[in-house]
């Protein structure tokens, strides 16, 4: 919902909002440029002292003027020819023109009405009172995906689409809101819906009918200093029943042109007074950085606007059509999805194509939409759900759990729910948990036992398949192919090879760095910004799945580094170990942001085995504040496998890793990594007292040991790795 | 039948006077080119004594903005009830603007002033732009403004 | 090492019919609201005949976009030329027909009651030239309405 009324005021009101805030954007220039070059009174200068300096120098003067960035502005007539110009007020001369600048003129038209009167204004009215809207929806939809407002601006874990969108709407966000709110009150004086009632003085009907009082005598004008001045118009030349009119910051009065006595006043009005606050606080006029900070903040508007847009296209061309969905009373198998990025609807139409091939009929429908009694011919229901965010409900699952929760009774028909989610999150596919169990609880007879795909594997989609399959007693194959990112040409420029002897060779496989177009640098996408921990992902010759690799290198380095071993049943590992130095591979970038060292000084403990040294090297490598790494590195024989051997040896000299323990599972007394990882208790525990974080690569057996050796380790200290886990500092990358 | 006629011809023998006391004049203003907004005008006059007798028009619709033409506000205290019917929008730089009233005989050779009050957004108020006094006489002969009306003619 | 492949999330949104309906309700709502509010600011000089306006959407005292030309003699016609700002102004006729609007002149602003600062009569737009006769000050005869031009 809220997503929507972001999404289509953005989407129809764009270009309307790109001219208003490149217009607004070029306009709050003008206010500080002016209070930069009009020459400013010094402080404590009457009205009167001012006056009578610009009458000296224009006798005929009539209107001396005020700006709210300070410049003064006198209007005479000379034997009947009219004269006006900017005023210094030391010297009460003319120093410039008083002319309008004709380009904030036409800004300001442009700005205001589009140049089309009336309905102009209703239109960028109508502009304003989107970008609010558009402000609002933005902020919440924000705050969702950082995981609350005090997390605003958290750095964003998942590598968005729109990343550029968000990081820029975080921080214009306050600003366009600002602008747009007094943009509409603004336009709704200007049509008179508000109370503005005038505040003008009823004009004196007896005057003193002398003349010529001298300025300088005048009373009031001697105690007004003119930064309240706006405003002081002379009498008409003779015209005894005519008076002058001093206009200030706290109202309107008139004086006596004979007595220079005061004969009438009446302060500016509450609503005159806001109406005028919230006109400085959208022109900058009084507020000249402000103003700039509120244009500077408008400039991101055009972008904001074109990269929404972007997102959109990218969101519908990811989301598949389902043909052929049957209709909800008439399927036999009832397909309900909890999606919130589109992804898993993905995943449904495989199922939903599989399954119909097979012979069933599907009907595929979101989980907010469930409702029993449609179903009413349903054999089974499968629930595809992710989790957003902290385990909420995605998009498409809202008040699923209710429902189910009110149900008197649960359908005959069992359920099969498998979840989607990414293991690096807390809570781990944490809503399809609940709605699994909610559904034991509820007595819901289960079709399969609860599972989970991490990070939406195809593998392990296809794996649940087949056990989906069987309990239907049909053949089922899901290959399901989520759709392949934009590849770069990438030229392999050396080797390194281990393992020959043995069943599994293993070469570290350097490439060259891709040439990217300068649009590409200028937003830093793809292959212009990575570092190890990111991710490779190579799409192999023949497939349209692409396997990932962990990046050893950043770029920085100058090359792609990564290491593969070759699976006896791989085809990308198979096509990767056989490239020579020349051939290339297809690849992509794939930020993953949650395995990264971070900055500051504190120590490093890197546990890995076999290719999971992989990322681990990259870290030590561009280890160039010589931060304390401690690397824990398994392997099956110093001869054959010892990735990076001398590399690391090298590394130490250089002062980029401290201390290097090695496992040797193959040896005569075997130890993993985890074994040794013991034998090291007690300086371990050392450093994760002095703030060490601990990053572990490798296979998910490895993975478990190692968490079990660091709750050994931890339980004196009176720490457990959940804690830790919680705190960031022990992250995964398992495989 | 009879009383019908007689009420009809009562009725035309007080119209027909009150129609030929009146006729239509086509006020001309010509604007120069000052380099700034619309201009609002205010175009009203004032009897032999110097004193406000009405207004002609009003070019300029928004209200607020009325108060810089500062005679003409001065005068009717911004009362919009004076300028019902007789508003239109406001004119600008080098434009001309024609508008033609249907004016009471009275108003001429009478010791009538038109006066136009004129103000543009951030230029100056330039209240008595125009003086001219209302004569059969000098119908037909254009009147320049002080600062921002090129010319004013009244035709009749 | 080979691991699992994943596409990231894309920020795609739900069914495309719920969001078409969404959209549909909201734009002829707003337009709802628009379109009398609109007819109403531009001509209405107080605001308590822009709320009457809003309300009384159905009756037909504001001729709505929706107008055919078919009914224009029976309605009043806007004249055009009140917006200050449009320099493309044209000349608009005037025409005469029952217009509920004239029943709601300011009665308490008559005359000569401006110390009367209830009145508010400066801080409300005088009617435009067209939608009713000029104020009775002595000045004007009674025979055709004013005409305007713009060069």
């Amino acid at each position: 919902m809220i997503r929507a009324l972001h999404r289509w005021p953005g989407l129809l009101a764009a270009a309307l909002l790109i001219v208003l805030t490149l217009s607004g954007a070029a306009l709050s220039v003008f206010p500080a440029a002016e209070r930069l070059t009009a020459p400013q009174a010094e402080t404590g200068l009457s009205v009167a002292t001012l006056a009578t300096r610009i009458q000296t120098a224009y006798p005929g003067v009539e209107q001396i003027r005020r700006s709210p960035s300070g410049q003064i502005t006198a209007y005479w007539f000379v034997d009947g020819t009219p004269g006006a110009a900017v005023i210094d007020p030391a010297t009460g001369q003319g120093v410039g023109s008083a002319d309008p600048n004709q380009v904030e003129r036409w800004l300001t038209n442009l700005h205001r009405s589009l140049f089309l009167g009336d309905g102009g204004r209703i239109a960028m009215a109508l502009g304003a009172a989107a970008m609010l809207i558009l402000s609002v929806s933005g902020s919440v939809l924000v705050a969702r995906r950082a995981g609350g407002w005090r997390r605003w601006f958290a750095p964003l874990r998942s590598p968005l689409s729109g990343r550029l969108h968000v990081e820029i709407a975080r921080v214009a966000v306050l600003g366009l809101a600002l602008s747009s709110m007094t943009a509409l009150w603004m336009s709704a004086s200007t049509f008179d819906l508000l109370p503005i009632t005038s505040s003008a003085p009823v004009f004196p009907t007896e005057v003193s009918g002398e003349i010529g009082v001298s300025i300088a005598s005048i009373d009031l004008l001697g105690q007004t200093l003119v930064a309240e001045l706006r405003e002081l118009n002379f009498p008409y030349p003779g015209d005894a029943t005519d008076v002058f009119t001093l206009k200030t910051d706290q109202g309107t009065g008139y004086l006596d042109q004979g007595t220079g006595a005061a004969l009438g006043w009446t302060d500016l009005t509450g609503w005159e007074l806001v109406l005028e606050t919230i006109y400085m606080l959208h022109t900058g006029q009084g507020a000249a950085l402000l103003g700039l900070v509120l244009g500077l903040m408008a400039l991101g508007v055009p972008v904001l606007g074109v990269t929404g847009v972007l997102v959109w296209l990218a969101g519908r061309r990811s989301r598949p059509r389902i043909p052929e969905n049957q209709q909800a009373a008439k399927a036999e198998t009832i397909l309900l999805v909890g999606s919130e990025g589109g992804s898993t609807w993905g995943f449904a139409a495989t199922l939903h194509q599989a399954l119909s091939a097979a012979g069933q009929t599907v009907h595929v429908g979101p989980m907010s939409g469930f409702d029993p009694a449609r179903h009413a011919k349903a054999q089974r229901f499968v629930i595809l759900a992710a989790t957003y965010g902290d385990g909420d409900a995605p998009e498409t699952a809202k008040g699923f759990l209710d429902r189910l929760k009110a149900l008197g009774t649960v359908p005959a028909a069992p359920l099969a729910v498998l979840g989607f989610g990414d293991r690096s999150y807390p809570d781990y596919c944490g809503y399809a948990q609940r709605v699994a169990e909610m559904a034991d609880t509820q007595g819901w007879n289960m079709l399969l036992p609860f599972d989970t795909i991490d990070r939406q594997s195809p593998q392990d989609f296809a794996r649940w398949g087949r056990l989906l399959g069987q309990a239907l007693g049909i053949d089922l194959e899901l290959a399901h192919q989520p759709i392949v990112p934009a590849t770069e040409m990438l030229t392999l420029v050396s080797r390194r090879d281990y393992g020959a002897e043995m069943q599994a060779p293993t070469a570290i496989l350097r490439f060259a760095l891709p040439h990217l177009t300068f649009w590409q640098k200028l937003t830093g996408q793809g292959f212009a910004r990575f570092e190890a921990g990111d991710l490779l992902g190579i799409v192999p010759e023949g497939s349209a799945i692409p396997r990932l690799y962990s990046l050893a290198s950043d770029r920085r380095d100058g090359f792609v580094e990564i290491v593969v071993k070759r699976q006896p049943s791989g085809l990308c590992s198979a096509q990767l170990t056989q490239l020579a130095p020349g051939d290339t591979a297809k690849g992509y970038i794939r930020r993953n942001p949650g395995f990264k060292p971070g900055k500051g000084r504190a120590p490093l403990i890197l546990i890995g085995a076999g290719t999971g040294i992989g990322p681990l090297a990259g870290f030590i490598r561009s280890n160039k504040g010589h931060r304390p790494i401690h690397l824990f590195f398994g392997m099956r024989h110093p001869q054959n496998d010892f990735l990076y051997g001398q590399d690391l040896s090298d590394w130490q000299t250089e002062g980029r890793l401290t201390r290097l323990d090695t496992a040797v599972s193959r040896a005569a007394n075997p130890s993993y990594v985890q074994d040794t990882l013991r034998d090291e208790g007690v300086e371990v525990a050392r450093l994760i007292k002095g703030g060490a974080r601990i990053m572990v690569c490798g296979g998910r057996g490895m993975a478990a040991g190692v968490t079990d050796a660091l709750a050994d380790i931890l339980k004196p200290l009176g720490l457990t790795p959940q804690a830790l886990r919680a705190e960031g500092r022990y992250v995964e990358d398992v495989y | 039948m009879k009383s019908l006629l007689a009420t009809l011809a009562l009725t035309t023998a007080l119209t027909l006077p009150g129609l030929a006391m009146a006729r239509p004049v086509t006020l001309t203003t010509t604007m120069n080119n000052y380099g700034g907004d619309g201009a609002y005008l205010a175009l009203y006059v004032t009897d032999a004594a110097g004193a406000y007798a009405g207004s002609l028009w009003m070019a300029g619709g928004k209200s607020k903005y009325y108060e810089h033409l500062s005679d003409w506000y001065r005068a009717t205290a911004g009362d919009t009830a004076q300028i019902n019917g007789i508003t239109g929008a406001s004119v600008g730089a080098g434009r001309t603007l024609e508008i033609t009233l249907d004016l009471a005989d009275t108003l001429f050779d009478a010791g009538y002033t038109l006066h136009i009050d004129a103000a543009v957004e951030d230029m100056r108020d330039s209240p008595n732009e125009v003086t001219v006094p209302l004569t059969t006489d000098g119908a037909g002969t254009p009147v320049t403004g002080r600062r921002y009306v090129a010319d004013f003619t009244y035709d009749m | 090492m080979v691991r699992p492949d994943w596409t990231h999330h894309t920020n795609g949104d739900t069914t495309m019919k719920k969001t078409l309906i969404l959209l549909a309700a909201t734009t002829a709502l707003s337009a709802a609201i628009a379109a009398p509010t609109w007819s109403a600011v531009r001509t209405s000089d107080s605001p308590v005949q822009l709320f009457a306006a809003i309300l009384e959407f159905g009756q037909d005292a504001m001729p709505l976009i929706l107008a055919s030309g078919d009914d224009d003699d029976d309605r009043e016609y806007r004249n055009g030329s009140r917006s200050e700002d449009d320099d493309d102004d044209r000349e608009r006729k005037y025409r005469s027909g029952s217009r509920r609007d004239d029943d709601d002149d300011d009665d308490e602003c008559d005359g000569d009651d401006q110390d009367d600062d209830d009145c508010g009569g400066s801080a409300r737009n005088a009617a435009p030239a067209g939608t009713t006769p000029p104020p009775q000050n002595g000045l004007f005869g009674n025979g055709t309405p004013p005409v305007v031009q713009m060069n």
